[in-house]
């Protein structure tokens, strides 16, 4: 079920919220066995064959974590039953996300015969499983503190982030789970829940999808990409899954805090980031926190120990050497960030948009250590719109993988983008060509203008400005998060945003009137309803 | 040294902090009204809530009355908005309602309604053909026309080859623009459940709505089916359009033109299609002529031409496979003939875009029609000599 949907807006939701406080009158047992419930329902929705696989899951998990628990005084067999577990894990999410492209490349590449088997994606296998391999670990190194089965499923399994995240942290989670306060009723939460959610549903409904055709124009047809229609593709998707996701976390966010539960934040304005190391530190935080707990520490650590155990520098002296930056930063991080690439679909074009932010990001860490930051702190006033920039023109190039259907798809769309496939010329309407006269015919003549009707021109200027707004709202408006600060959206801080004074959210009648409106619009613009991007994750 | 994730790392270790703490502005605002101020005993948790439990009823209040409004002007004020699509329709409904039929008939797609032009020809007629409709949309337009006192002479059902294949323009054209009303969506819901073809249903896959309340929402103009085009005609911006489209339309006696360019080499869709009739639209279809087989109105099938560009992409067995299953369906209809070849190719120059018939086009294929009917215009001077089995 999509949260942009009619049956979640106007069936599930309604029905869970109404259920959900009718239930806190027979205690907090109750009205969580109520949010198991709807989550089971919630997952069950689309494909109802894959809650056998999600309680599994659940099921294999728990046990495992007990057992784990329960070994604490071997090492040596706690973490082999760990790396069971993990393996158990990471062998299902091969075998349902991953197994089918391998065996098409090893198809194509004749080393196997036969019919490819279609295997069907059970809806949010990455998720719920690096949530519980974290759980695993966590139960391992004794960072668990609540250990009930009852809370451990309610944990996994609460539908507002089962399907597409944020990813969630027992440590973080697992305390308000417990907490009978979260049980209650309680109006405040409920509108700062209607009110993230509707911020949300109008990112997603009005501003990622209404960006549709412009990215299929491109990304679509990579190989004719005149230069005008790919980077009209590329900057429209660099729009959309920013909508699409922020949208989405907003909505996760704004849900959760309807049932009385904070989130961690997921999304913080990427786009504003003035380095690829503060883009990750504000893009799919959670994925981000996650790679560097569970892949890149333990990575790291790996590397420092068998480099101190050959008696070779550690320190950050080390770092600034050739040797030392190439095994301490650069394997690490390129390791990790395949990771990422790979977590995002199984293909070759994922990988290399892993790939490539892994070189950005060493990068980025070799300017550091060579170049450390200035004694005040400061940077010229010109300094940091050029840093956004050129850290938002990096992730234009990430992105180009990230959606072309393969990588040829996205090498013919950069050459597009270079001008390879020529140029189209600018779409004027006759009525203004007629008043150019004589230099009508030159510019038509040579290629730089288009005839277009008048509708035609409006469309094409109404779709351009529509872009140049949402980029607007992008880097200089306040997002979610930064609107809702006083009312503390996400666990964590949260600072004031630009226009704080305008533009944070009160519970008073004006907040009402433009929330109720925005989530009329969001509602309105669901027209056909469509998938979020994340869903394939 | 991290992966540039240090802020992140430590925050799974920060204990989150339930409830979330007072916030000393909504109080203020809420005492900010005097009739407020008699409140300020209340503990500051219980005076939050009480704001918010106002908050939500005036947040619920703005979204029911906001929502309201853009649905009385969707049901109220399709013309303002909608595509060209709706004023066609509502001047091909004014024909029917005042059964203004004429001799002759026509239903199809528009390349018929394109390329057929009533006030060409000698005789009265009338052009019912749909953009985007296929012959499920026929079968309740020739039932409303047959409700009148006056039939005509003969009706004419002219398809493109992909209108037996599917109907991909069911729920955007004919359900929106109210083509179809909620007994007809229910008839073919229930039709293709019976068929066990849910073409239908599977053209919205993921809106998740059971059959019957998108029958009913489609009824009752539920906006955000039309949230496009409150957007691209800008709330209000075709009214004026829409009006004179019809006035037009109403005029030509249900021609209208597509493309008017000089000439298209286009490539149209029938460069990629193999063809296989629907059982939903073959029921439809059948039980269209059946219909009027009852009603002794002999029915002439047509087939519009096709660019050449488009033509020498065709696979032929498409053109075969709709050659035969037209002279199935005329086998087992009698009162029906074939007239003209499937699917001719004519010259790129006829055509004003990929699909449809220009100006010219469509004087040149309106004369053949002239010919082609004069067997039931005309019966006793009537040649039938370009009829073709």
């Amino acid at each position: 079920m999509l949260f942009n949907s009619y049956v979640f807006l106007f069936g599930f939701l309604p029905l869970a919220l109404a259920g959900y406080y009718v239930m806190t009158a027979f205690g907090p047992r109750v009205s969580a066995l109520w949010l198991i419930l709807i989550s089971f329902v919630f997952y069950g929705w689309w494909n109802p064959q894959f809650l056998i696989l999600f309680a599994v899951s659940i099921i294999f998990n728990y046990t495992a974590s007990e057992g784990i628990a329960r070994l604490e005084a071997r090492p040596r067999a706690q973490t082999l039953a760990l790396c069971l577990a993990i393996a158990a894990n990471v062998g299902a999410l091969i075998y349902y996300k991953y197994l089918e492209a391998i065996i098409r490349c090893l198809t194509g590449l004749g080393l196997v015969h036969g019919p490819v088997v279609s295997i069907a994606l059970p809806l949010g296998i990455s998720f719920f499983t690096f949530t519980q391999i974290g759980y695993l670990i966590d139960k391992k190194d004794g960072l668990v503190k609540e250990r009930g089965l009852f809370h451990y499923i309610l944990f996994v399994s609460f539908f507002p982030h089962l399907i597409a995240g944020p990813i969630l942290h027992n440590r973080e989670m697992m305390p308000q789970l417990v907490q009978p306060k979260t049980y209650r009723f309680s109006a405040e939460n409920l509108a700062v829940g209607f009110a993230i959610f509707g911020f949300g549903l109008v990112k997603k409904t009005l501003f990622a999808d209404t960006m549709l055709d412009s990215v299929r124009a491109g990304f679509g047809h990579p190989g004719t990409a005149s230069f005008n229609t790919a980077w009209v593709a590329v900057l429209s998707y660099a729009l959309q899954i920013y909508f699409d996701f922020s949208g989405y976390s907003d909505m996760a966010i704004g849900l959760a805090r309807m049932f009385n539960i904070r989130f961690p934040m997921n999304f913080n304005s990427p786009y504003k980031a003035a380095s690829v190391i503060e883009l990750w530190q504000r893009w799919h935080m959670t994925l981000s926190r996650y790679l560097a707990l569970y892949v890149y520490n333990p990575l790291a650590l790996a590397v420092t120990r068998g480099r101190a155990s050959r008696n070779l520098a550690i320190g950050r002296f080390a770092q600034a050497t050739p040797g030392g930056f190439a095994s301490m930063v650069v394997l690490p991080t390129m390791i990790t960030m395949a990771i990422a690439g790979l977590w995002h679909g199984a293909g070759l074009q994922y990988l290399i948009f892993g790939l490539i932010h892994g070189v950005y990001l060493s990068i980025n860490h070799a300017i550091r250590i060579l170049r450390p930051r200035r004694a005040d702190g400061g940077e010229g006033w010109l300094t940091h719109p050029v840093k956004v920039f050129f850290t938002f023109a990096a992730t234009l190039l990430g992105l180009v993988f990230f959606r072309s259907s393969s990588v040829g798809a996205a090498l013919q769309l950069l050459g597009g983008m270079i001008g390879l496939h020529g140029f189209d010329g600018l779409m004027l309407p006759g009525a203004v060509l007629a008043h150019l006269g004589d230099l009508r015919v030159s510019l038509l003549h040579s290629g730089l203008v288009q005839p277009t009707s008048a509708v035609g021109f409006i469309n094409a200027a109404g779709g351009l400005s529509w872009i140049i707004l949402l980029y607007v709202i992008v880097w200089c408006f306040p997002n979610t998060q930064q609107i809702m600060y006083r009312f503390e959206p996400t666990l964590g801080r949260v600072q004031a945003g630009p226009f704080a004074a305008y533009l944070s959210w009160r519970p008073n009648l004006i907040w009402a009137a433009a929330a109720g409106a925005a989530l009329c619009l969001g509602v309105l613009a669901i027209g056909g309803t469509s998938e979020f991007l994340y869903f394939q994750f | 040294m991290s992966l540039g994730l240090d802020t992140l790392r430590a925050e799974p270790a920060a204990t989150p902090r339930l409830p979330p703490p007072v916030e000393r502005t909504a109080t203020r605002d809420a005492l900010a009204n005097p009739a407020d101020r008699g409140a300020a005993s209340l503990s500051a948790a219980d005076e939050r809530e009480r704001v918010a439990r106002r908050y939500l009823a005036a947040f619920a209040t703005a979204f029911v009355a906001f929502f309201g409004l853009v649905w009385i002007y969707t049901a109220l004020m399709p013309m303002a908005f909608l595509t060209r699509d709706y004023p066609v329709w509502i001047a091909k409904r004014s024909l029917l309602s005042s059964c203004d039929l004429g001799s002759a008939s026509f239903f199809g797609d528009s390349r018929a309604m394109a390329g057929m032009d009533p006030r060409a020809l000698p005789f009265p007629s009338s052009n019912f053909a749909l953009s985007g409709s296929s012959p499920i949309e026929s079968y309740f337009v020739v039932k409303r026309a047959l409700l009148c006192a006056h039939r005509p002479k003969v009706v004419v059902i002219a398809y493109s080859s992909g209108k037996f294949i599917e109907d991909d323009d069911f729920w955007n054209i004919s359900a929106r623009v109210g083509i179809l009303n909620y007994a007809d969506i229910r008839d073919v819901q229930r039709k293709s459940a019976a068929l066990h073809d849910d073409e239908i249903e599977a053209l919205r896959p993921s809106d998740h709505l059971a059959p019957s309340v998108r029958a009913a929402l489609f009824a009752l103009r539920f906006p955000p089916f039309y949230f496009d085009s409150l957007v691209n005609g800008y709330v209000a911006g075709r009214y004026m359009h829409n009006r004179a489209a019809e006035r037009q339309v109403l005029a030509d006696r249900g021609h209208a033109f597509f493309g008017t360019a000089p000439g298209s080499d286009a490539v149209a869709a029938e460069a990629l299609l193999t063809f296989k009739a629907s059982p939903l639209i073959d029921a439809y279809f059948t039980a269209t002529l059946s219909a009027l087989a009852h009603d002794k109105i002999p029915v002439v099938l047509m087939s519009l031409p096709i660019n050449d560009a488009t033509c020498k992409l065709m696979n032929p067995a498409l053109r075969a496979g709709v050659a035969r299953y037209l002279a199935s369906v005329v086998a087992a209809h009698p009162g029906t003939r074939i007239a003209g070849p499937a699917m001719p190719c004519w010259p790129d120059r006829l055509f004003g875009d990929a699909f449809h018939l220009n100006a010219a086009g469509a004087a040149a294929y309106t004369r053949l029609v002239d010919h082609w009917l004069q067997p039931e215009i005309n019966p006793v001077t009537g040649s039938s000599r370009v009829v073709e089995r």
